[in-house]
C-alpha cells in the first residue's frame, strides 16, 4: 500500500533541519494532548487500531499542512499520536 | 516554564488549538475521564523521567559489561527490561550495533515510530518530511545535514521502524574512555548517537 504517509524515497522536501534544543513540548497544549492520549488509552478510550485510524489525516489536508508550515516545524499538528 | 507559554497570561491571544485543547480537557475532565492532576504526572514525567538519558544508561551499560551487550544485541527488550524499563505494550526493541565498518541509523518512514521509553518523545525532525524521505534514499546526504561525515568505505544501513519494532543505534564507544564508570560514559552518549544522527561526545568536551 503507497499514500501520501509512505514517505520513505520521495524527492523534494529539501533539507533536514534540526532545533537546537528542542523542548520537550513547544507549546502547553501539545503536553496536554499527549497526556490525555495516555491517560485515554490507559483507561482502555480505545486501542491502538483506532488511534492509527483517527491519526490519519485526509491526504489533502496532510499535503496542505506539509507546504503551510515552515520548515523544522512540520509535524505540530498534535492530535497525530505517535504509533 | 518557558518562553512557549507565555499566550497563558493573555487569554485575548490563546490559539485556536489552546482553546480546542482546554475545552477537550475540559469534557473529559467533567465526563470523569482524565485527572487533570494525572495529567501533570504525565507531562512531568515526559518533561523529567521518560528521556534520552534511558537510552545512554543503556549504552553505557553495553559498552563496559561484554555479557549485557552480547544480551541486548540478542534481544534488547529482555536485555533493557532487566533494568527496570518496561515497554509499551507490542513494542519489540532491537538493538543495533555500530563498527568502524557498518553504521546503523533509524527513519520511520510512515510517521514517527521511536523507542520512546529509551529516548523520549520524538524530536521534530525525525517526524518531518525531509528527514522521513530522504534517510532511505540519501543516507549520507541527511548525515550531511546533521553535520557528519562517514568514511566512503563504512557500510550504512538504514532500519525503518514499525509501531511493533523500534530500533535503538548502539553506537561505538570513543576512543580515550578507559576504564571510565557507566555514569561518566553515560554522559557522552547523545539522543542523536543512538538515532545513527550522530556520534556520542569525545572525552573532554563541554556537556
Amino acid at each position: 500500500m503507497n499514500g501520501v504517509h509512505d514517505m520513505g524515497g520521495m524527492d523534494g522536501f529539501g533539507k533536514v533541519v534540526a532545533e537546537p534544543n528542542e523542548p520537550m513540548f513547544h507549546t502547553r497544549w501539545e503536553g496536554r494532548v499527549l497526556a490525555m492520549v495516555r491517560a485515554m488509552g490507559a483507561a482502555g478510550a480505545f486501542n491502538i487500531d483506532t488511534s492509527r485510524s483517527a491519526a490519519r489525516l485526509s491526504r489533502e489536508l496532510l499535503l496542505q499542512e506539509m507546504d503551510a508550515r515552515p520548515r523544522g516545524h512540520a509535524d505540530r499538528q498534535g492530535l497525530r499520536p505517535e504509533r | 516554564m518557558s518562553d512557549h507559554d507565555h499566550h497563558d497570561h493573555d487569554h485575548s491571544e490563546l490559539s485556536e488549538m489552546e482553546l480546542r485543547v482546554r475545552a477537550l480537557e475540559t469534557v473529559l475532565s467533567e465526563k470523569g475521564y482524565v485527572d487533570p492532576a494525572a495529567l501533570d504526572a504525565i507531562v512531568q514525567a515526559y518533561e523529567t523521567r521518560i528521556g534520552p538519558h534511558n537510552g545512554a544508561r543503556v549504552v553505557a551499560k553495553a559498552w563496559v559489561d561484554a555479557d549485557f551487550r552480547r544480551a541486548l544485541l540478542d534481544d534488547a527488550t529482555k536485555a533493557v527490561g532487566t533494568l527496570g524499563h518496561v515497554s509499551r505494550v507490542g513494542d519489540h526493541l532491537v538493538a543495533v550495533e555500530n563498527t568502524p565498518q557498518r553504521h546503523n541509523m533509524v527513519v520511520c518512514t510512515l510517521c514517527s515510530c521511536y523507542p520512546w521509553e529509551m529516548l523520549g518523545l520524538p524530536p521534530v525532525w525525525y517526524k518531518a518530511a525531509p528527514y522521513r524521505s530522504r534517510a532511505v534514499k540519501d543516507p549520507r546526504g541527511v548525515l550531511a545535514d546533521f553535520g557528519v561525515s562517514l568514511p566512503k568505505e563504512t557500510e550504512i544501513r538504514v532500519w525503518d521502524s514499525t509501531a511493533e519494532t523500534r530500533f535503538l543505534v548502539l553506537p561505538m564507544r570513543p576512543a580515550g574512555t578507559e576504564g571510565w564508570s557507566e555514569d561518566k560514559l553515560a554522559e557522552l552518549v547523545t539522543r542523536d548517537s543512538m538515532i545513527g544522527t550522530g556520534f556520542p561526545k569525545p572525552p573532554g568536551a563541554p556537556s
